[in-house]
């Protein structure tokens, strides 16, 4: 399982959210592949699930990539609710 | 090493701003003083959510603008500025405190963030440090948040 974490830069808020995401496996007791890119490498990153705020991973839905939308990249609980079931 | 980079030459307390790119431009303008970034490094950031959207809004109340090291970062930097009326970055996403970040590559600039999330984790932490009126208040807040025991 490999969950690719996104956005703009690559250097920001994605790393500050992969951090999040690994406190989010952690509690919900599942092993995963965590990374972060920016935008324009991820289109071409293969990956189980991709994860990022809205406007960002948007970009990278064609239809078939499983995608997780964050409104709150802090917020443990969210990413935990969102990212769960697709585990 | 959030505590070297925040300190009283890049933290500001502003009123108020017209807009969310000049929130960016004010909260950078120490480091363009301290040439540690080039002034197309504040035109790059705007840029960037123009095209991608407000991302940098990581939490309620809270953004961190940047672009990439070669859009003009002379040195790893950082600023702050909070903002005593919050200023719109999207419909929907208020923002109060602009946190700069200016990296040299992808990883010096690593352990800075990781403080940060240590500083953003807690709705009241954000709140606390909106709330101070000095850019001291705001240093002892963020020193004390990034280093405590979680």
């Amino acid at each position: 399982m490999k969950i690719l974490v996104v956005c703009g830069n690559g250097l920001g808020s994605s790393f500050i959210m992969e951090l999040n995401v690994k406190k989010a496996l952690l509690e919900l007791g599942k092993e995963a592949e965590v990374t972060h890119t920016d935008l324009t490498s991820a289109t071409a990153e293969k990956a189980d699930i991709y994860i990022g705020a809205g406007d960002i991973v948007d970009q990278l839905d064609n239809g078939v990539r499983k995608i997780v939308r964050i409104v709150n990249m802090m917020s443990i609980p969210e990413i935990t609710f969102k990212l769960g079931p697709l585990l | 090493m959030l505590t070297e980079l925040l300190n009283i030459d890049t933290i500001q307390i502003v009123n108020k701003v017209a807009n969310w790119q000049e929130a960016i431009y004010v909260a950078a303008s120490p480091l363009i003083q301290q040439n540690k970034i080039e002034k197309r490094y504040i035109q790059a950031m705007i840029q960037s959510i123009e095209q991608h959207g407000p991302y940098v809004v990581l939490t309620p109340k809270v953004a961190i603008p940047h672009a990439r090291p070669s859009d003009g970062v002379n040195e790893l930097s950082m600023s702050l500025l909070n903002l005593q009326n919050p200023v719109l970055f999207g419909a929907d996403k208020p923002v109060s405190l602009i946190i700069v970040l200016a990296a040299t590559d992808h990883t010096t600039h690593l352990q800075a963030l990781v403080d940060l999330t240590q500083v953003l984790q807690e709705p009241s932490q954000i709140d606390n440090i909106i709330g101070c009126q000095r850019p001291e208040c705001i240093m002892e807040k963020i020193k004390k948040y990034a280093t405590e025991e979680q």
